[in-house]
């Protein structure tokens, strides 16, 4: 897992459950949104916008199921999420797709 | 917003609902919202400016006087702010103001109101309108809290696209305002449903719960829908759409032609060129309106209307129904839009918000529940409050002055429309999808379409159609100084970058040569410069000194008038045994004396003028009072609890015409 990867924004593991993605991005979210930084100069508000915006993109491509899979795919994590026996929603399809690489 | 930080801390901060017929201020304070009363107590503003051959008058002192002054009485700034005069929705309305509005014959087409006053023509942007409605609002705020208020959250139709978005916000800068931030109508609603229920859970509930609500927000001119998920703390909107173009006011059109057509038909005679005719008629119509809401038929009844004719009409709410069932309609759709692109099911709707005033129509309530098979619509907000009361508490989060249930709290919000630039061929090659969170900020690298290129237009714009003509044209820059080479060489990064408020920044780099030239995107469209922000700011200031002296002649006005009323008043009560003759036609005499001075003095005498003749008035009251009073007894304790500018003598004015003290002479009577 490259450390720019979605799931390390987030501070995930790659088989986290939709509810982990949720209760992560929440609370990034309210660490980073900039309406939260207090003392507003130009350098704190710039990181804040900056971080708030990868934790956001990070949130949309892993909340979603179809672009999760497709940015796994990218990532080539199939094997390892199919070598995971327990995973929940998101390892059933890496299963199967498991399944047709062996 | 450099300063906003200094003299943001302990310092309040307001949230304005800037409506396009009614605005409503809200300040956090004391742990909670106040929502607050102007100095009519009035909870919400008409959104009316108007000009007197004396005076400029702000809120319910202009739409009071609409009738007799309709063509320099302003309103409806919001449904011109942003947009060009050509743009189909100004031509049409246009139709329907008394007022006269114009281009202002520059290439930007920017439209400009135009209104009399003391003889001259006089022109202003309709961010200058909105800044007066907003320095009203700011005068309210500060009266209640007894300090300067300079921090304000403002809000606007989520639909409302870029210029609309930066327009408002030149006119909060205009009203001297330091705009903390913009925020969506619907997502302001949405705090407010969200802390109401909260308040109302906390017994029975504890723990993370999801719950997704949609708020219905039709006011007096604007049309939103938004899909929220609200979890704890945290307010997501998840789709909007809308019409910023729809509200109360097409109803009361519609209403208006409707008895035009009537009183055309039965008296054979046209009002539409009568100015005053047609306000009064419409003023009479937006009661009828209001009223059908809980009457099933109403009268609408204007006496000599036009060429001496009455007008009469008995009106059902049938028939208003149905004057009105397209409007109605077409609000439904913007729901199924904004449902789809969240990507819920109907089911998963917890609540139904309704907000706004138009949302009392049963109509619009029974369309609205039936498109949801039924449900039961939340109508525990204040319809009128809860975006200026969801305003104030995004105030209070952003400048940080809220409790820690605030400081807690989030909102994300999103662009409504989607944003990109013009390909070849006149295709729409978007950046920002619609409904992406903001801020937020998204790259594409492009390139020249012909050999040796050297420079690239980068022409922006908003909405959701294919080929950029049928888009909203934001404006161009032009990068140059690209190294010429062969097509298809350069890297050209576009950067689009939406800040919380939804306003739009576009930046354009060379990759080769690192050169990001004139980036700064100039908006063509609406958008007025920072030299001209800088004029109308001098322009307000400038007004304000003379308004604070038509406030202060006004206050002194009323004052007198409200003095002679209650002595004429007091005359008929008392007993006339109790009172010598003498006294009387002295009191008498004056009072007539008075009288005819304000006939001829009231629209140029000074406040001092005023005040000296309420002084006079009083002296002659006070000698007759305190002949009656021989014990210090009723009229004083009557005084006490009248309202502060219903007492006829104010503390202090215990001194007569003789520089006698009237205290010791009560305690001394005779």
């Amino acid at each position: 897992m490259d450390e720019g990867s979605h799931y390390a924004v987030l501070g995930l593991a790659v088989d986290a459950s939709p509810e982990e993605v949720r209760k992560a991005h929440k609370k990034l979210a309210l660490k980073w949104h900039p309406d939260k930084v207090l003392a507003p100069d130009e350098i704190a508000l710039r990181v804040a916008t900056q971080q708030f915006q990868l934790v956001q993109a990070a949130y949309e491509v892993l909340s979603d199921e179809r672009q999760r899979r497709r940015y796994d795919e990218t990532l080539g994590l199939e094997r390892r999420k199919a070598a995971k026996s327990d995973g929940g929603a998101a390892a059933s399809w890496a299963q199967s797709d498991a399944v047709c690489l062996k | 917003m450099p300063d906003g930080a200094d003299d943001g801390k302990k310092s309040y901060s307001m949230g304005i609902d800037l409506g396009t017929t009614y605005s409503c201020v809200g300040i956090f304070k004391d742990g909670e919202v106040q929502i607050i009363a102007n100095d009519q107590g009035n909870r919400t503003t008409p959104s009316y400016v108007a000009w007197t051959d004396k005076e400029r008058l702000l809120g319910d002192a202009a739409k009071n006087q609409v009738a007799s002054n309709p063509t320099n009485t302003v309103f409806d700034a919001k449904r011109l702010i942003g947009r060009t005069f050509q743009d189909p929705i100004v031509q049409a309305d246009l139709k329907l103001w008394p007022f006269r509005v114009v281009s202002d014959g520059s290439p930007d087409d920017k439209p400009l109101i135009e209104v009399m006053y003391q003889d001259v023509a006089k022109k202003f942007h309709p961010e200058e309108i909105s800044s007066m409605i907003l320095t009203k609002m700011k005068l309210t705020a500060e009266a209640f809290v007894g300090q300067r208020v300079r921090n304000a959250v403002i809000t606007v139709p989520a639909y409302f696209n870029d210029s609309q978005r930066q327009a408002t916000k030149d006119a909060g800068e205009i009203a001297g305002l330091n705009v903390l931030r913009i925020v969506n109508e619907p997502t302001a609603a949405a705090i407010a449903y969200g802390l109401d229920t909260k308040s109302k859970e906390k017994k029975t509930k504890s723990g993370e719960k999801e719950t997704n609500i949609l708020v219905f927000d039709m006011g007096g001119g604007t049309f939103d829908v938004s899909i929220l998920t609200i979890t704890d703390t945290v307010f997501e909107v998840k789709a909007t759409a809308g019409d910023p173009h729809l509200g109360g006011e097409d109803f009361d059109n519609r209403m208006l032609s409707y008895c035009i057509s009537e009183f055309r038909r039965k008296h054979k005679s046209d009002p539409t060129r009568n100015q005053r005719a047609i306000r009064r008629l419409r003023t009479q119509c937006e009661r009828a309106k209001r009223q059908l809401s809980t009457q099933t038929s109403v009268t609408i009844e204007v006496d000599s209307l036009h060429e001496g004719q009455d007008f009469n009409l008995r009106l059902s709410r049938a028939k208003f129904e149905e004057l009105c069932m397209d409007y109605f309609k077409k609000a439904m759709e913007p729901v199924s839009q904004c449902l789809g692109d969240s990507g819920l099911p109907k089911s998963q709707i917890s609540d139904v918000v309704l907000v706004g005033g138009s949302t009392r129509i049963p109509k619009v309530q029974e369309l609205i529940s039936s498109f949801f098979n039924g449900k039961q619509l939340c109508k525990e907000i204040n319809p009128d409050e809860a975006v200026a009361y969801g305003a104030a508490v995004q105030a209070a989060i952003v400048s940080g002055t809220g409790t820690e249930e605030v400081e807690n709290m989030l909102l994300l919000d999103v662009a409504p429309l989607s944003l990109g630039i013009e390909m070849a061929g006149g295709m729409m090659q978007k950046l920002i999808e619609r409904n992406s969170t903001i801020p937020t900020n998204k790259s594409q690298d492009f390139t020249t379409a012909e050999d040796y290129q050297d420079y690239v237009e980068i022409k922006v714009y908003e909405g959701e159609r294919a080929m950029v003509k049928d888009n909203n044209y934001l404006g161009k820059f032009v990068l140059t100084g690209i190294p010429k080479t062969l097509r298809g060489v350069p890297k050209i990064k576009v950067t689009f970058n939406v800040d919380s408020n939804g306003i739009l920044e576009v930046t354009a780099e060379d990759m080769k040569t690192h050169r990001k030239g004139e980036i700064q995107i100039t908006n063509e469209k609406g958008r007025l410069s920072q030299r001209d922000i800088e004029r109308m700011l001098q322009d307000a200031e400038a007004h304000k000194e003379e308004d604070d002296l038509a406030r202060g002649e006004m206050m002194a006005r009323e004052s007198i008038t409200v003095y002679m009323r209650r002595t004429r008043k007091a005359l008929e009560d008392i007993d006339s045994e109790k009172i010598l003759k003498r006294d009387r036609e002295r009191l008498e005499k004056k009072m007539e004396e008075v009288d005819l001075w304000l006939d001829e003095h009231s629209n140029k005498a000074t406040k001092e003028e005023f005040e000296a003749k309420q002084r006079e008035l009083e002296s002659a009251m006070n000698t007759i009072m305190l002949k009656i009073n021989r014990s210090e007894s009723d009229f004083w304790e009557q005084q006490a609890i009248l309202p502060e500018n219903e007492k006829t003598i104010e503390q202090g004015g215990y001194f007569l015409d003789s520089g006698l003290d009237i205290r010791d002479l009560i305690e001394d009577p005779d």
